[in-house]
């Protein structure tokens, strides 16, 4: 865990940029917000960022695909990690942070996430909650870990399983994450 | 080194089909990032949970 600590002028520039944005979709200054702060968040979980010369941050693709245990693939997405090495906990924390803030952002009619919120139905096109709502992301993490640690999920990198949440993933360029639910979670 | 210095050297590490437009966008991004280290230099920093409180408005 590194600590975060921001300028001013960060501040105000990513203000400002936000402002720009919301001159045409206030929805989509949010969610700019959003993804920014949840890269400086996994950046300082995942032990800080790698600088590139020109002094950017390095991130890297990863795929993640959600399957069923048939084989069956259910959804392909990727997300940009701020490192090279990611912590199993990490990524998942990843994620779920991603999906649900998206969700909430946007409030779509379904949400295609790893936990199904408490009170939502499964349905083909993804989980319908029964009123539109905000989803609590950080008990979707706490359900996800426990799941993993129960084996009611599997994840695989590549074609290796990750066996705890505190090993660590190297993610390269064409790095493929898959996860696999064995049993329904409920949570958020 | 001197401005000059520092601004040839980053004209010079940009690719070799740079625009002005790229040559301006660097320079700019260049005088932020180095006004933000100047306040971090003073301990003017904000702490992440700060940072939230401020971008309030644009968190749903």
């Amino acid at each position: 865990m590194v600590e975060l600590i921001w300028s001013p002028q960060a501040l105000s520039d990513l203000g400002g940029i936000c402002e720009y944005i919301a001159r045409d979709s206030d929805r989509y200054a949010k969610l700019f917000v959003e993804r920014v702060l949840a890269l400086a968040e996994t950046m300082s979980a995942s032990g800080g960022p790698q600088f590139c010369r020109d002094g950017t941050i390095m991130t890297t693709t990863l795929t993640i695909r959600d399957a069923t245990t048939a084989g069956k693939k259910l959804g392909e997405w990727t997300v940009e990690i701020p490192a090279e090495r990611i912590t199993v906990r990490e990524l998942i924390r990843s994620r779920v942070y991603q999906e649900v803030k998206d969700y909430n952002t946007r409030q779509p009619e379904h949400f295609r996430g790893l936990v199904r919120p408490t009170d939502a139905e499964e349905t083909l096109n993804g989980y319908r909650l029964k009123k539109q709502r905000q989803i609590d992301w950080r008990k979707q993490f706490e359900k996800a870990c426990e799941a993993f640690e129960r084996n009611q999920v599997l994840i695989l990198v590549g074609d290796r399983q990750a066996e705890s949440l505190d090993e660590e993933i190297e993610i390269k360029p064409g790095t493929e994450v898959t996860f696999l639910k064995l049993t329904l979670l409920v949570g958020g | 080194m001197t401005t000059k210095d520092a601004v040839i050297e980053m004209i010079r590490r940009l690719p070799d089909d740079a625009t002005v437009a790229d040559i301006m966008a660097e320079l700019y991004f260049r005088q932020k990032v180095d006004k933000g280290l100047r306040q971090l230099d003073a301990g003017e920093g904000l702490d992440h949970d700060e940072a939230r409180r401020r971008l309030a408005p644009w968190l749903s």
